[in-house]
């Protein structure tokens, strides 16, 4: 095995296969500078994996509020978000409904009461009325 | 506080109970802002960090699975919010593997002084030299370093945490490092 620094830190981190292991063993017995190096490794691992002191700012509590404060208003958006979905889900629900309202017997006379009163029947009913009409009409005629 | 009070403790901030919010934080805020601090490299980043990592934290516990460990959840959604953050305001980036030259890319030739005279003669303490010289490292190095030396993590998991390829992971570290040691053998007047 060649001299190589990038082998040796992986040495270190433990992530080597285990005959890689073994042939970087191998290799520190014959070469000094390897050696060396991986002495200064280990000191930089050292200094690296030391908890750092870091000075907690005075200002964390405030961040915390911030933050609930953020989280709160954006619980409050999907909750808008999802009111619009829903009245908007409802209507479409009730449509199959309205439509199916205008199958009811009479809605021919809806039509007349609706022409007599001066006023258009809403689209879904007038169209079903008028098939309903047809049906109805083919029928008396057949009997 | 034992796991089980952790877990139910969290099943009550779900339920949008911000007193629990409130414990929560108050337990993890410290490790969120210190994690901030490492991946950011400076204190003036770490509070914007943090704090994006707290809402990131409170709104996303639905897809936290309880019975798992909590810790791990929390260290990736920090992780997250740093990322994002720092991807915001990086600058239209220039890849670090752009080669310069035959077998040198750029990321290699990042670094500061290495063998200045006027600086090997004055000693500094190595933590301060380290922490100074890690906070000039561009933020994906110092992002799978601290989760190596300070989170604990494998190579696949700092992988898999980051979203960078296994072979990207270990040329990061190794770049760091290299650069790390550099300043150290200033410190310690090493050849």
């Amino acid at each position: 095995m060649k001299c190589s620094t990038e082998a040796l830190q992986t040495f270190l981190d433990g992530e080597l296969e285990l005959a890689e292991t073994e042939a970087v063993r191998s290799h520190l017995g014959g070469c000094p500078a390897c050696r060396q190096e991986l002495s200064r490794l280990r000191l930089l691992w050292l200094e690296l994996e030391q908890e750092d002191e870091v000075e907690i700012p005075a200002a964390l509590p405030f961040i915390r509020q911030q933050a609930i404060t953020k989280a709160r208003a954006a619980g409050q958006d999907k909750i808008g978000t999802s009111s619009v979905s829903l009245w908007n889900a409802q209507k479409l629900a009730w449509q199959p409904v309205l439509a199916g309202v205008s199958r009811i017997p009479g809605t021919r006379q809806l039509g007349l009461l609706a022409r007599l009163a001066g006023h258009g029947l809403p689209g879904a009913i007038k169209g079903v009325s008028s098939m309903a009409g047809k049906i109805i009409g083919k029928r008396r005629d057949r009997h | 506080m034992n796991t089980d009070a952790e877990q139910n403790l969290i099943i009550r901030c779900r339920e949008g109970d911000e007193g629990a919010w409130r414990l929560l934080l108050a337990r993890y805020e410290i490790y969120v802002y210190r994690l901030c601090r490492q991946i950011g490299g400076s204190s003036e980043d770490a509070l914007d960090l943090t704090q994006e990592a707290l809402v990131k934290v409170l709104t996303g516990l639905d897809s936290f699975q309880l019975g798992r460990p909590f810790k791990p959840w929390l260290r990736q959604v920090t992780v997250n919010a740093c990322l994002n953050c720092l991807r915001r305001r990086a600058p239209e980036t220039i890849s670090l593997e752009q080669p310069v030259a035959e077998d040198i890319v750029l990321g290699d030739t990042i670094a500061g002084n290495t063998g200045d005279p006027a600086h090997a003669a004055e000693w500094r303490d190595a933590r301060d030299v380290l922490r100074q010289a890690m906070s000039k490292l561009p933020y994906q190095q110092r992002l799978v370093l601290v989760m190596r030396h300070q989170e604990g993590l494998s190579y696949e998991e700092i992988a898999a945490a980051t979203d960078l390829p296994l072979g990207t992971v270990k040329t990061y570290l190794y770049r760091a490092r290299q650069q790390l040691k550099r300043k150290l053998a200033g410190v310690y007047g090493w050849e």
